[in-house]
């Protein structure tokens, strides 16, 4: 995966990084991480063992 | 660094007979040499799984390996000296028949098949005796050889030749062009009815704009400074870098990251129960089973990441 050196943001005290792939379209983005109710998410992100998904929404909510 | 949880993942070693002995002694006193322990730190060779179910499937398999026949020589169990953390031992299983489950399925854990074969024409058909077509290797002193087996091999859009001492592999096919090939295999992107689809693809389908943000600790493929492109380069959507090149990117302006109070209470939870340095990666998706979504439109074609 090819990665930054430095976050680009924080969020609840996480760094967050974005994949330099994404640097294009998020450049001058203004998004929000939320979280929706997946039970059955089989994705390798660490929230998924609490029947959740963390997404990322652009705009402010 | 990423324990097996990347889809390229070599799962079979295929070892000629003659120096199978040596090779297998040579792969122990390898894995030996691995230090297991939080990925952040530098001395670390090998992090956790990422999850307990995770974990538990890696041990279903192996229970299944020595079931069915297979040689276990070395790992096969989690750390005796870790308690916290889902870390397993790497894992070798010799004497392993390609029929077993353990070289047909995919563990997605840090075991690894041996198996023996007698002469070229007997690896290339073992090698393409599987469902799965993700990507493989072939190591030889002969360059001659190593290509005209490489070219025998069905999905050889994924085999890059590997020659000891000199040469890098070939260069990465771009993932586009992989995950189209790949749909004629079960591997990377599935196509399903949409009524059936992962709630998040069918998101992506009405047109929302929803991608995945991936919290990960101590996975290899978190984006840490020390990250390069040793291992999960073949998921690399840029294609543009060389083998163990790192990829500063700056942004200009930045983007703007806000998270909401119920995800912020889901990340406290995973805090309390979760050692190591936690990170946020916006990606749009590939090892972790997503994919990106489709974009639409206008600012559709202007955003569109170009991989």
């Amino acid at each position: 995966m090819l990665v930054g050196v430095d976050p680009v943001g924080e969020a609840a005290g996480v760094p967050v990084y974005l994949q330099a792939a994404m640097m294009q379209p998020y450049a001058d983005a203004d998004v929000t991480i939320d979280v929706v109710d997946e039970p059955m998410s089989d994705a390798m992100s660490l929230e998924t063992e609490y029947g959740v998904r963390f997404v990322l929404r652009e705009g402010p909510r | 660094m990423h324990q097996g949880q990347i889809c390229e993942s070599g799962t079979r070693v295929l070892v000629h007979e003659k120096v199978h002995d040596k090779f297998v002694e040579k792969m122990i006193a390898g894995i030996k040499r691995i230090q297991i322990g939080d990925t952040m730190d530098m001395t670390t060779g090998m992090g956790p799984l990422v999850s307990s179910s995770q974990r538990d499937t890696v041990e279903k398999y192996v229970g299944l390996g020595e079931e069915q026949g297979a040689k276990c020589v070395a790992g096969g169990k989690r750390p005796s000296n870790m308690s916290k953390g889902y870390y397993y031992e790497p894992t070798i299983f010799d004497d392993v028949d390609n029929k077993m489950r353990i070289a047909q399925e995919e563990i997605f854990g840090p075991v690894v098949s041996v198996i023996r074969y007698k002469d070229d024409d007997e690896a290339v058909r073992i090698a393409n005796d599987s469902v799965y077509g993700l990507g493989g290797a072939v190591w030889s002193s002969n360059k001659d050889r190593a290509v005209g087996a490489g070219q025998a091999h069905r999905h050889r859009h994924r085999v890059g030749q590997r020659l000891p001492h000199d040469q890098p592999p070939l260069p990465v096919r771009r993932l586009q062009a992989e995950r189209r090939r790949a749909r004629a295999r079960q591997v990377g992107s599935r196509r399903v009815p949409r009524a059936e689809a992962h709630p998040r693809r069918r998101g992506h389908a009405a047109g929302r704009q929803v991608l995945p943000a991936m919290l990960l600790v101590e996975l290899g493929i978190s984006p840490s400074p020390r990250a390069s492109l040793r291992g999960p380069e073949l998921c690399l959507p840029l294609g543009r870098a060389a083998r163990g090149d790192r990829v500063a990117v700056s942004f200009d302006p930045m983007p703007t990251i806000r998270i909401t109070p119920r995800a912020a209470d889901v990340v406290a939870r995973v805090r309390t129960e979760r050692s190591g340095t936690l990170t946020f990666t916006i990606d749009g998706g590939c090892c972790e089973g997503t994919g990106a979504p489709p974009l639409r439109g206008r600012r559709a074609r202007r955003r569109r990441p170009r991989w």
